[in-house]
């Protein structure tokens, strides 16, 4: 055990992303009725996600200023952002509010790896849950061509998407450690305006724009970046999301190590072993 | 007294009232992000509609009413009962011992919940409307409104009926199935997009299908489109009388594979 604590941290990341991977080969191997249920649910709920925007844009031929093509981009940014988190971040490590208010967050704390690798890859499965990751890539590829967008920043705007993303709801569900049966659902709840992360807000007022790239970062998850990416703002906007997410990620790991230290005294009387997709 | 006898039930819709108040406060939290919700989508439509002035035999002011009146009256277009979520985590159990509808007592439990939406979510968005432009009067005939609200209620049940039954058949893979009927009776149904609005022909065709009956009949008629309510408000009633047995049947036919885990 004093091992693996010690080792070096990429080596061991890698050797437990594998680990995670192959398990999940397995389960679609094993199972796979449930496993095709799953992929073909993920792959409906990802298309009605960005069908609206798509429906909306190809009826009045764009949105306001974004064209066809951007519109497109938008959703495929869109959707990345939602499968990339999906892949890497799916047994609930998104939904963390449901493993902390279940007591599983032992499960974590038992193991001989530090907290953050575990939560970085308990969470992988790269077959079961790749439904949506791969609609994105499609919509990606339909997208490309009609858009120029710097790929470079394209890839680190969208990891900063997923930073803002996965720590909103980390901020969120980490009151699920004061309140473990109140709060366990609690990002069943702040994760349902993450869906919204496909609309552009161009049009809606300053108030509610203000709203969803701070307290409810849903605009930096999709709509400001692409903005960016495409030229439609300021230069200067290429590193605010990426700014952003610094900020909420160091939010994040504030609150959630004031809750592990809160939880370190309590413990959880709410053991369940629900959750974990039985 | 009858099972079929409403007072029997009215206990169910007032325990289901009081609960959130009994739990903890965070379930506010769903009615904030559905305000929030629903200002993006009139914002999408004044964004799309630009300067056009009538599209799919609708004009801008009609979709923001459209819009707005489907989340106001989300919880009964789109009844949810707890029948699905119950049976994953076993607690059906329980139900099945009382001397009343299993079925019965979630539909009460659910009128029960209505008036936290209404009180929390559809009076503020109401008291908002004319702050954010939209004029939630309706249009066109109230009463053939009313009608078909109601048809929209009972045919909704009977599709939740359908749908925990089918959670039976799908080995209660139940986050799949409630994931998958959340996203499709939301885009079938015209409740994100007017069915008028959809592009290639596609709303026609999904007008043909009950989910239309659920949400897009009463709101149509609510702003005024698609002339004369009456043969829609047939539609509804058509799709429910055929809706309960198809439901009742599958019930039965699946109820007797019902595999409970917890409890």
């Amino acid at each position: 055990m004093a091992a693996s604590q010690t080792s070096p941290a990429l080596p061991a990341t890698l050797r437990l992303w594998a680990a995670r991977a192959r398990m999940d080969a397995m389960f679609v191997v094993r199972s796979p009725r449930i496993a095709v249920t799953w992929l073909v649910t993920d792959l409906m709920v990802a298309v009605v996600g960005v069908a609206v925007v798509a429906l909306v844009a190809a009826r009045f031929g764009g949105i306001g200023t974004w064209s066809g093509y951007h519109v497109l981009f938008l959703l495929a940014y869109s959707a990345l952002c939602g499968g990339v988190v999906d892949v890497l971040f799916s047994f609930n490590v998104s939904m963390i509010s449901r493993r902390i208010g279940r007591g599983q967050l032992d499960h974590a704390l038992l193991q001989p790896h530090p907290m953050w690798r575990v939560l970085l890859t308990e969470g992988f499965s790269p077959c079961s849950s790749a439904a949506g990751l791969v609609s994105a890539l499609v919509l990606m590829a339909w997208a490309g061509p009609g858009v120029d967008v710097p790929v470079g920043w394209m890839l680190v705007n969208l990891a900063a998407s997923v930073t803002v993303g996965l720590s909103y709801q980390f901020i969120w569900g980490s009151i699920a450690f004061w309140a473990p049966m109140g709060a366990e659902e609690v990002n069943s709840r702040t994760g349902s305006v993450i869906w919204l992360r496909a609309y552009p807000l161009d049009a809606a007022g300053r108030g509610l724009r203000v709203l969803l790239l701070t307290a409810l970062p849903t605009g930096l998850l999709a709509w400001f970046p692409a903005r960016a990416l495409l030229g439609l703002s300021s230069p200067w906007t290429l590193w605010a999301t990426p700014a952003a997410a610094g900020v909420f990620a160091a939010l994040a790991a504030l609150v959630f190590r004031k809750g592990l230290r809160h939880y370190a005294r309590t413990g959880s009387r709410r053991y369940s072993d629900r959750g974990h997709r039985r | 007294m009858s099972t079929l006898n409403p007072l029997r039930y009215r206990a169910f819709a007032s325990m289901a009232l009081r609960g959130p108040l009994q739990e903890n406060p965070f379930f506010v939290l769903q009615y904030g992000f559905a305000i929030v919700e629903t200002l993006l989508l009139l914002a999408l439509w004044r964004a799309a509609y630009g300067g056009h002035r009538v599209v799919g035999g609708l004009t801008l002011p009609q979709v923001l009413t459209y819009t707005l009146m489907a989340h106001v009256l989300s919880a009964q277009l789109r009844p949810d009962t707890e029948f699905a979520g119950d049976m994953w985590e076993g607690r059906v159990a329980v139900r099945f011992l009382r001397p009343v509808s299993v079925f019965g007592q979630y539909v009460a439990e659910t009128l029960g919940r209505w008036l936290f939406r209404v009180v929390l979510f559809a009076a503020p968005v109401l008291a908002l409307a004319t702050v954010l432009g939209v004029d939630p009067r309706p249009r066109g005939s109230v009463p053939a409104f009313v009608v078909s609200l109601g048809c929209s209620i009972v045919l909704g049940f009977a599709v939740d009926l359908c749908i925990a039954a089918l959670m039976i058949w799908f080995e209660h893979d139940y986050w799949s199935v409630q994931m998958l009927s959340n996203a499709v009776v939301a885009f079938a149904s015209g409740f994100l997009v007017p069915l008028a609005l959809l592009p290639f022909g596609v709303g026609r065709v999904l007008e043909w299908l009950p989910f239309a009956s659920m949400v897009s009949a009463p709101l149509r008629i609510y702003v005024g489109a698609g002339g004369d309510p009456w043969p829609l408000v047939a539609r509804q009633a058509a799709w429910a009388v055929v809706a309960w047995p198809v439901a009742a049947g599958l019930w039965r036919m699946l109820r007797q594979r019902m595999v409970l885990y917890g409890g």
